[in-house]
């Protein structure tokens, strides 16, 4: 049987294992509204803590980060690998009062969580920065679910048809029941080919000194940070990526999604410490398959270097075997996905068409959109990427640096009596077109998280955060303080 | 320049988080520093590549260690906290929440 074929029929066993998962999900029991977004806090901690892992690893989390290391070094490293621990402290210390006010208060949508401290208009404009956020972020997955398919031989565009198909169907099914059942699945396979991955390295090498020597003698700067004119990697750019991503971690859909499902306060401190030493085990393999990758195949440039992680696995592994994981890789997508689809139906639907259109809008209903919404938002992803021409990790970073910018109104609503909507409002109103037009109009794509001259020295994410944070308090000061019974709904917890 | 305000400004922002969170203490102060020396190590230069811990660069090994002890760190702080406050039990705190939205006061939720 050639590469290709075995290939195909993991990932085509990937897809029936995930489509029987949101069938199961269905089978035992009844969909309702709050148990198809929230699946009724049934999961304990380890099916919560792979659930979120996985469906944040992504593509990203392989190819993306494997060709940001292959590109500019162990820096890389400094978007999540290492900042997933304090990823974790934060997803505690802010989603604490996501999970305790959850409940008593009805939510089950973001933009619930936002309107009950700031009112409906910010209920409105919640899902719509999220869409914003997230379209880039869904685009990689799917660009990156093509590249997957051409490296294993198979179609590019039939693979992310049928690819897309499934997950779709899924999670179209099972709700958010069926996607973590398919999570618990496809984390562990994925774990299990991490793991794989690095003895691989380890056994190529005979430990990782001698890789990082070989390294030393060809290209050091790919182990240092603030070498090279410009740097790849200094202060700034750190600062401008890690924010991006741990405060972009803790404002995307996905936290919500399992903060609203946390039945249990010991399941709720496991996960999100769980979070950070898992995403470092992949997110490290993939660095280091970068590196490898550097020592084995030098000379890629742009896309073509997307391509690092499956080339690495094609000379680490035997033909079949590299095959294998390649495809299940492929689970890692399908679930960031499945979140992602899943997290907009949410958010449009009981945020913007059952408050503001269809007051009346039954359980059965508002089930049945939410199918719709998943499936229109399948279609405008695939559409996105008919012409690929950004790297995934740049378009991921992008994607989290929009959702990182709503930080302010989310941490300021929970713990800043002086916190108003107007500050919330405006802080977005101004940062999220702030974020596009710098980053866009001074370093798209490639040098958007590095430092500019035209800026002070900021990058254009910092910029904006910084701008955000400064809109959002002065506002805040300037306008009335939200009312008294708001704000004892949210200070009812410390 | 411009690193070190946002630095400090991080810094106070997680210190605030964590005091607030955790309680004011020498431990809950050492989660604050470590969460953001992970987040950024801002200790150190960089510009070099010398091997230190598995070949690895220093300024790698310094970070991942950094990491492990706020990780560990953060699993005493949390579950020790939560024995001292007594339930851990959702169901139970969301009662007593409700209760409290429905009076507009009284004790307070830990």
């Amino acid at each position: 049987m050639s590469e290709g074929a075995v290939s195909a029929v993991i990932i085509v066993l990937i897809c029936l294992v995930s489509v029987f998962s949101g069938w199961l999900a269905v089978r035992r029991r009844l969909p309702t509204a709050a148990d198809y977004f929230t699946a009724g806090g049934v999961f304990g901690p380890f099916a919560l803590a792979l659930g979120i892992f996985i469906s944040f690893v992504s593509f990203f989390g392989y190819f993306g980060l494997a060709s940001l290391s292959y590109r500019t070094g162990l820096g890389s490293l400094s978007a999540v690998g290492l900042v997933s621990v304090f990823t974790g402290l934060l997803l505690y210390l802010v989603h604490r009062k996501t999970v305790l006010l959850a409940r008593p208060l009805g939510w089950s949508s973001q933009g619930m969580v936002y309107g009950a401290r700031y009112g409906r208009p910010m209920q409105f404009l919640v899902p719509l920065v999220m869409l914003l956020a997230t379209v880039p972020y869904l685009a990689a997955q799917v660009m990156a679910i093509g590249h997957l398919c051409s490296s294993l031989g198979l179609p590019y565009w039939g693979g992310i048809l049928f690819i897309m198909l499934f997950t779709a169907l899924y999670v179209t099914i099972g709700g958010f029941r069926g996607s973590t059942y398919a999570h618990i699945i496809q984390g562990t396979i994925c774990l299990v080919g991490l793991l794989l991955t690095i003895g691989a390295i380890l056994h190529h090498y005979q430990g990782l000194s001698p890789l990082y020597q070989r390294i030393l003698q060809t290209k050091p700067s790919l182990l240092m940070i603030g070498a090279g004119n410009p740097p790849a990697w200094h202060y700034t750019t750190i600062l401008s990526f890690s924010l991006a991503m741990t405060l972009g971690t803790t404002c995307m859909m996905q936290p919500f999604m399992h903060a609203f499902s946390t039945n249990d306060f010991r399941a709720f401190k496991t996960w999100t410490l769980m979070i950070g030493p898992l995403i470092f085990i992949s997110c490290g393999t993939s660095a280091w398959v970068g590196l490898v990758g550097f020592d084995l195949f030098p000379g890629l440039a742009g896309l073509a270097s997307d391509q690092i992680y499956s080339l690495v696995l094609h000379a680490l592994f035997p033909g079949w075997t590299a095959a294998v994981l390649l495809a299940l890789v492929c689970g890692a997508a399908m679930a960031t996905i499945d979140a992602l689809l899943l997290g907009n139906a949410m958010n449009l639907i009981n945020d913007i068409y059952k408050p503001f259109i269809n007051p009346d809008l039954s359980d059965r209903q508002v089930v049945s959109y939410s199918r719709a919404l998943i499936i229109a938002v399948t279609l405008i992803a695939v559409l996105l990427v008919w012409k690929p021409v950004i790297p995934i990790a740049e378009l991921t970073v992008f994607g989290f640096s929009t959702s990182a910018l709503m930080i302010f109104p989310l941490v300021g609503g929970y713990y800043w009596r002086r916190a108003t909507s107007a500050g919330a409002i405006a802080s977005l109103l101004v940062g999220i077109p702030a974020n596009y037009i710098l980053s866009i109009g001074l370093g798209w794509p490639r040098t958007m998280q590095m430092p500019k001259a035209e800026l002070a020295g900021f990058s254009p994410f910092l910029a904006a955060l910084l701008l955000t944070g400064i809109v959002f308090v002065v506002v805040s000061f300037l306008t009335s303080p939200s009312s008294k019974r708001v704000l004892d709904n949210f200070f009812a917890v410390e | 320049m411009i690193p070190v305000i946002i630095l400090v400004l991080l810094q106070v922002g997680v210190l605030w988080l964590v005091f607030r969170q955790l309680g004011r203490n020498l431990m809950s102060v050492a989660i604050a520093v470590l969460a953001v020396l992970n987040a950024c190590p801002w200790f150190t230069t960089y510009e070099t590549a010398e091997p230190f811990f598995l070949g690895q660069p220093w300024w790698l090994s310094v970070w991942m260690i950094s990491a492990v002890a706020l990780l560990v760190l953060l699993y005493i702080r949390l579950f020790r906290m939560s024995d001292k406050q007594g339930t851990e039990d959702l169901p139970e705190l969301w009662a007593r929440v409700r209760k409290r939205l429905m009076e507009g006061g009284g004790e307070d939720i830990p």
